[in-house]
């Protein structure tokens, strides 16, 4: 007799192919998802079985997984959390990206935990679901809209409002396949990573509109649950390191990252903040108070971390926006030089609007104008554009052409990677990007090693393990010199697998800043499980050892695994100034995949890891006999 | 629990003062209001190390003490990040380096982002 599958899940996959415009359900079972549990886990398990090397991103036969997790749709803060899973468009290799809002909670009450896209709609279409009902509806009158005009356009078509819809779209970028076009939904989240949005496009859906459905969801142990998720949000509230962000989300971000060099100040030229700007408007009190505001939370949420506001002067006042996070005052600015909170705001929701990634436009647009300053690239080659330091009338302009695929926009809206390759010469030094096309976070890296390493190391288009989060119940110590390679290699490597976890959940990152003691005791409430600490690292690090197989599946080898040479390069000036990371570059690498158990020379997870890990039915599949028996030897 | 204040006419010795900033978020834990930045003056003794003279700030405002040192090894926690001279701790200076009047001490929240 099968097992039950445990309460937290909704029970069913919905799986898509809009090929032969045909959908059907799958269950779950109980042991696929103490082994998957959700999100990412179970998304690389689809990619891996379902995905073959010959696949790729723009191939029909590529899947866009749209997870949650058994903890979406409960009542703990920030559980409507959405995880793509994807091929993407990036790297051309798998994709492990977030947004929040809704989306988690509406999909499990309608009776699904997760949606498998697959195949290639004839026409442009929009997945409907509300409960039982789901169907691929002509999405014609859409193109063209942004994603907030495609949400209110379905508001409108499907006669609801507010939080009884859930809206995600892959805009206008979504459509001409920009390389980095992102998915995006309820006003303000963006699933960004890789170029999920192109490969939403490439299969000719135009959104995913999921109405809120009207099926109950049961935890197993409920007293349990709401004590868990109460001391979560106890410990957000009044914990020194989440109080902030508690209060005012990713907003500290800005003040703090100029101090330390690690705010990237015009496509890395400089990591000086230029004279006369105030920066007392740029902490994360002066961010929220200079504009009229609103709290916009998600699902169950109780962080006063998302906002809306209104813009206070300028161009475009009275306009309504959503409060930037740290990434999109870093992409819509800093990185091109915008220093005007109220003009970054506004390009910032222009970029969401667009539907792309914030921090590949900031790089891209950074490049731009340094490449014209210099003659690398010409006022005729942008159309009779002219673009400046810090000018973000000319770089919405950028963006309009680079979703359109207008003119030089053809180029521009491969990414800068490709698009400095394009162009060549000496503006091919001037790019951001790690060689394995994974976009680097909104930061200057060269004053974060962590996060460099992590970026060029990644195997899901983006940071794997991410900012420590409380290191110490991990075995890593509580700081670490960020210039010692060692110490840096050691905690990437150490870190690994807790935020896969997180992943996994269908919650969102900002809300589970808890020991992972706690989320595991969630976790356990929420399922009827005994799952421990031990056995969440385990997954994740399962999870993560199963994207970079699918990724040396792919083509994706080590070789890859380092920064452009803008990237890598030394700043000339600030807090970290004459710190060379590209001299320590090997040996960070020799003591990240020793620290990982992969194999130095060709990338792959060691056997021996794979059996420590569950994953022994995928060692053939990675390495021959031969090979097995002297690898890691 | 946090070290109080030395008497001034101990071990005292007048070895000028030291700034240590305060900076935006981390106002909240000496009495600011999260924004901007406070700056505290501190009187320094002969043998000052940057350990010593945390202790002494944070002696004074137990919420700084809470969040700056962690509880079991009295080291340093992950909350705030210290800078000396600018620059980020273990690079010119660690802990137990010693400190004097032409130094500065910035103290910096951790970054919380995605």
């Amino acid at each position: 007799m099968q097992a039950e599958l445990p309460a937290g899940y909704a029970g069913k996959i919905l799986r898509v192919d809009l090929s032969q415009n045909r959908t059907w359900t799958e269950p779950w079972t109980a042991e696929m998802s103490r082994t998957c549990i959700g999100g990412v886990g179970l998304g690389i398990k689809i990619l891996w079985d379902e995905v073959p090397a010959e696949v790729g991103w723009d191939h029909e036969d590529n899947r866009l997984v749209l997870a949650t997790g058994p903890l979406a749709g409960l009542p703990a803060w920030g559980t409507g959390g959405l995880t793509v899973v994807t091929r993407g468009a990036m790297t051309n290799g798998a994709t492990n990206t977030q947004a929040n809002g809704f989306f988690g909670a509406n999909l499990k009450y309608s009776g699904y935990d997760a949606i498998v896209l697959q195949g290639r709609a004839p026409e442009w279409v929009y997945l409907y679901i509300r409960d039982d009902t789901v169907e691929l509806r002509d999405a014609s009158t859409l193109l063209g809209k942004d994603t907030w005009e495609t949400q209110e356009a379905l508001e409108q078509m499907l006669d609801l409002t507010g939080h009884q819809l859930s809206v995600y779209t892959s805009g206008v970028a979504g459509e001409n396949q920009v390389r980095f076009a992102a998915v995006h939904g309820d006003y303000g989240h963006v699933a960004s990573k890789n170029g999920c949005g192109a490969v939403m496009g490439n299969k000719r859906v135009k959104a995913v509109a999921i109405v809120r459905g009207s099926k109950a969801l049961r935890a197993a142990d409920p007293r349990g649950l709401w004590m868990a998720a109460q001391e979560i949000a106890e410990d957000l509230q009044h914990d020194p390191s989440t109080r902030s962000l508690y209060e005012y989300g990713t907003l500290p971000g800005v003040s703090g990252l100029s101090r330390l060099g690690a705010l990237p100040i015009k496509n890395y030229t400089t990591n000086v903040v230029p004279e006369g700007v105030d920066m007392t408007q740029w902490t994360a009190q002066g961010l929220r108070e200079g504009f009229d505001h609103r709290g916009h939370q998600c699902n169950s949420c109780g962080m006063h971390h998302c906002h809306a506001q209104v813009l206070p002067s300028g161009p475009h006042q009275g306009a309504i926006v959503d409060e930037p996070e740290y990434e999109g005052w870093s992409g819509a600015g800093w990185a091109f030089g915008c220093t005007d909170p109220v003009a970054t705001s506004w390009l910032n929701t222009q970029v969401d609007r667009a539907c792309v990634d914030v921090n590949e436009f900031g790089w891209l647009v950074g490049w731009v104008i340094e490449c014209q300053e210099k003659g690398y690239i010409t006022r005729e080659q942008l159309g009779g554009l002219t673009i400046t330091w810090g000018d973000a009338e000319a770089a919405n302009a950028l963006l309009q052409m680079t979703i359109r695929r207008e003119g030089f926009g053809n180029v521009l809206a491969e990414g800068v990677k490709r698009a400095s390759e394009t162009v060549g010469g000496p503006a091919a030094e001037c790019a951001i990007y790690a060689l394995t096309g994974n976009t680097p976070r909104g930061h200057d890296h060269r004053a974060r090693w962590e996060e460099m390493l992590d970026t060029c190391t990644g195997s899901g288009g983006t940071l794997d393990s991410g900012p420590p989060v409380l290191p110490t119940e991990m075995g890593q110590p509580a700081r670490i010199n960020p210039f010692d390679p060692d110490a840096v290699a050691r905690m990437v490597g150490g870190t690994r697998g807790r935020r896969q976890f997180e992943d996994s959940l269908g919650t969102c990152i900002f809300t589970t800043r808890a020991l992972l003691s706690t989320l595991c005791r969630t976790l356990s409430a929420a399922t009827g499980w005994d799952f421990t600490k031990d056995e969440a690292l385990l997954f994740g690090r399962r999870t993560a050892a199963l994207m970079r197989a699918f990724n040396i599946r792919c083509g994706i080898t080590p070789d890859l695994e380092r920064p452009s040479k803008r990237y890598g390069s030394v700043p000339v000036d600030g807090p970290a100034q004459g710190q060379d990371i590209g001299v320590h570059w090997e040996h960070l690498l020799d003591v990240w995949y020793d620290t990982v158990g992969y194999d130095r020379q060709t990338g792959k997870p060691l056997p021996a890891t794979l059996e420590d890990l569950g994953l022994s039915h995928i060692v053939a599949d990675l390495w021959d006999a031969q090979e097995a028996t002297h690898a890691g030897t | 629990m946090p070290e109080p204040d030395a008497p001034q006419n101990t071990a005292a010795i007048d070895a000028g003062e030291l700034e240590i900033e305060v900076v935006a978020w981390i106002t909240k834990f000496v009495g600011g209001d999260g924004s901007t930045r406070k700056v505290f003056h501190l009187p320094l003794r002969a043998d000052d190390t940057v350990r010593k003279v945390l202790r002494r700030l944070s002696g004074r405002f137990p919420q700084l003490h809470k969040a700056l040192w962690d509880s079991v090894t009295g080291d340093l926690a992950e909350h705030i990040e210290v800078l000396v001279n600018d620059t980020v701790l273990d690079l010119t200076h660690n802990l137990d380096s010693p400190i004097g009047s032409s130094d500065r001490i910035a103290l910096i929240g951790q970054y919380l982002g995605g």
